[in-house]
């Protein structure tokens, strides 16, 4: 044999190790990235929530910049109540805009409901005189998001630097002349839902409703000031629209039965391999095992959301390779047939079915790439645990099958025992 | 190519020559009858049941809110029902028991307020409840679904067409590429309708609903369809390919294509079924809907894979001989 073989099989062997090593339960931790096994809604328990995002007083140009506001506004929210990953993401709905809220693992979903759904607040506050250094207090004053006319990125035009524009309306610029004028040399600080966003110093009196805040600021930084105070300046109504609440004990109950389900359809598919071919067949279980610890390998290192649709997509993705390593032995039996030697006629199985193995996995491919771009929720995380199983399985059933089965063809007992297919 | 037309000439003059003719074909020949039968007594008993019993959407398609509730002592269904329609914002209440202590309730869209109202309401009535499960969809949300499944089954369609033609394109002769591809497809459709079909059926008897999840099986056994079909007319355009010289003709050589592919497809699908049966008989009651369209689905792609698509291909081409030209 080649040496380009041998080291092929290193390779192979060397995948299928590593990947055991992630997939086992206990490692949390490899290349320095957390692997933690996420699980969704669904699995885990939880609430996903649609908002519709009402943009009728909003303008066309400004639309695209609210709906990133009213996310950013939405996200700091939730990252207030502790829930750990959350997802908020934006989504068209036929023709409305929503905001897409999951929240895995919430206990008390009236609580999140309730503070997501709030109009935004945005303040201007001022220095407390009786404030130390310490204890920092703040003064409400009377200007707020409804006179900030609209917040914008700006650059100076000396030193290149990012800032941020406030324009006030005509109520708030002199709102504003009077808070700057009392505040000279002193902060004054923006509040967002009672955080606080940014608090410049004030350099003079500032008349005609126009003012930037400069500072060291990253452009991405201002740029999400910006955005955070537009939603406070913006008003954009969000209605609750889906909502869609699993208990935590309806999701582990469903796991756990699937799980030990799947599990026993696995054991089935296994005796049934070695059963029907024999030796092959038990090659084929050791690669299908090789190709069940790859892909959770990556379920866990992407890191892929646990669904039950995408758990279905996975044993589907099974089946597929199953079927990939079928289609060899039945094509290695014809070949036998004809009266061919084994050790060419297993190269010849592996060359002729594999047009067919192509072709198969292709067109799954392709519907869940279309699937993918087409749809969202639990739809789009079938598309993509199928896609990727059906990927890592054209690796197992002809790369780490072939090698084994080419090894043990080389022996004599080997030849024989294939030979019995 | 001469047998070939000469049986179909055959077809039409002499029914007795064309017994012993077509004789010697294991899947076609004068069984294509059979199995065209068969395919059309299904699709027709589908739709038959679809339109008598219809499709029982869940509130993924018809919006609406559910509550799926869990008291600590029986309750007895017209004794929620009749209670919790008389509290105010409830309307177009529906009660379905699912065990002795669970039922589920589906209203109208209501808001938070109204819901948290209602759940209280129910705590004072019957005692102890506790809420496994909230859902509420709105108008909006229902119809974009159903707008993109179809979008998705309507584009998968086409660039499987155009990817078969594409990878089939070595056969020109005598069935040109593309034909493949719309035949693939067509078997893809009579999948999903007799899937739906055999699925209200079903539905009618345990209660099935249609969900979202619904969606994604009809989506599976469209990709496995394709799969299994893909995987026989892989072996025929082979078969084409080796028999060039021999003038068999392209029944024969699509009949021998389809024993030679038997034992996989029946080995596959007892692979696949093995698995769904499993997961239909011990796996959660969450996901029994989906599993069992799933097994439903793949049971007829493997069928029609055999059944339909290749007879249909024959036929066409058989057509073609017979007016000598291309449709």
């Amino acid at each position: 044999m080649r040496r380009s073989f041998w080291i092929g099989l290193l390779l192979i062997l060397a995948i299928i190790g590593l990947s055991g090593y992630i997939s086992y339960p206990v490692t949390e931790k490899f290349l320095g990235r957390d692997l933690p096994v996420r699980q969704g809604l669904d699995l885990q328990g939880g609430v996903r929530l649609a908002y519709e995002l009402d943009l009728s007083k909003t303008a066309d140009s400004e639309k695209t910049s609210a709906i990133e506001s009213t996310r950013q506004v939405i996200e700091r929210r939730v990252n207030s109540t502790g829930v750990s990953e959350p997802l908020i993401q934006p989504a068209k709905v036929g023709t409305t805009n929503t905001v897409i809220v999951e929240l895995p693992g919430i206990k008390d979903v009236q609580q999140a409901i309730d503070l997501i759904g709030k109009t935004a607040q945005l303040e201007f506050k001022e220095l407390d005189p009786t404030s130390t250094q310490s204890d920092v207090k703040w003064l409400p004053t009377n200007l707020s998001g409804k006179q900030l006319k609209r917040a914008q990125v700006s650059f100076d035009q000396t030193t290149n630097a990012p800032q941020v524009s406030l324009q006030f309306n005509a109520d708030g610029a002199t709102l504003f002349e009077q808070i700057t004028e009392r505040n000279i040399n002193k902060q004054v600080a923006i509040f967002l839902d009672d955080q606080i966003l940014s608090a410049p110093n004030v350099q003079q009196k500032i008349t005609g409703g126009e003012a930037v805040i400069t500072g060291q600021f990253a452009l991405e930084e201002v740029k999400q000031l910006v955005s955070l105070l537009n939603a406070g300046a913006l008003d954009v109504p969000i209605k609750l629209i889906e909502q869609h609440t699993v208990g935590a004990t309806l999701g582990a109950d469903s796991v756990k039965k699937s799980l030990v389900a799947g599990i026993i359809g696995l054991i089935l598919v296994a005796l049934f391999m070695i059963f029907n071919y024999r030796l092959a067949g038990l090659i084929a279980v050791f690669a299908l095992t090789g190709y069940a610890l790859i892909t959770l390998a990556l379920f866990k290192f992407i890191p892929v959301t646990l669904t039950l649709a995408g758990i279905a997509g996975f044993i589907l993705s099974i089946g597929m390779a199953v079927d990939a390593n079928i289609l060899i032995f039945e094509r290695l039996r014809e070949e036998l047939k004809e009266g061919k030697a084994l050790k060419i006629a297993l190269e010849e199985a592996f060359r002729r079915a594999w047009p067919s193995v192509r072709d198969s996995n292709a067109s799954t491919i392709i519907t869940c790439a279309i699937l993918y771009y087409t749809t969202t929720g639990s739809v789009r995380g079938f598309a993509f645990t199928l896609a990727l199983g059906v990927i890592v399985s054209l690796f197992s059933s002809i790369t780490a099958s072939r090698a084994f089965l080419r090894i043990l063809a080389m022996s004599k007992i080997g030849e024989r025992q294939l030979g019995k297919i | 190519m001469m047998m070939q037309n000469k049986e179909s000439r055959n077809q039409i003059r002499n029914s007795k020559i064309e017994n012993l003719n077509s004789n010697h074909y294991l899947f076609l020949g004068r069984k294509k009858k059979l199995w065209f039968t068969i395919s059309l007594g299904l699709f027709i008993v589908g739709i038959l049941f679809l339109i008598i019993w219809k499709l029982p959407f869940g509130i993924d398609f018809k919006g609406g809110a559910q509550m799926d509730l869990s008291f600590d002592k029986p309750v007895g269904e017209t004794d929620l029902r009749q209670k919790v329609s008389e509290y105010p914002d409830v309307e177009g209440l529906v009660v379905t028991k699912t065990d002795q202590s669970a039922l589920t309730l589906r209203m109208l869209p209501i808001t938070n307020e109204q819901h948290q109202a209602i759940i209280k309401k129910i705590n004072e009535d019957f005692g102890s409840v506790t809420e496994k499960q909230y859902q509420l969809v709105g108008p909006s949300v229902s119809q974009d679904l159903t707008r993109k499944a179809i979008l998705a089954v309507v584009l998968a369609s086409v660039f499987i067409i155009l990817y078969l033609a594409y990878s089939f394109r070595t056969v020109t002769f005598p069935v040109s590429s593309w034909r493949f591809g719309v035949v693939a497809v067509v078997a893809l459709l009579h999948d999903l309708v007799i899937t739906v079909g055999v699925f209200s059926i079903l539905a009618h008897f345990f209660h099935f609903e249609v969900d979202a999840s619904f969606i994604t099986a009809l989506l599976t056994v469209m990709g496995f369809s394709v799969h299994d079909t893909i995987v026989v007319f892989d072996r025929i355009r082979e078969n084409l390919a080796k028999h060039k010289e021999e003038s068999l003709g392209f029944e024969t050589i699509a009949d021998m294509s389809l024993s030679q592919t038997l034992n996989r497809s029946m080995a596959t699908s007892l692979t696949v079924i093995f698995t769904l049966t499993a997961l239909t008989v011990m796996g959660g009651e969450s996901i029994r809907g989906f599993v069992v369209t799933l097994l439903i689905g793949i049971v007829i792609g493997t069928y029609s894979s055999i059944f339909t698509a290749t007879p249909l291909l024959v036929v066409w081409q058989n057509r073609i001989n017979h007016h000598g030209k291309h449709i």
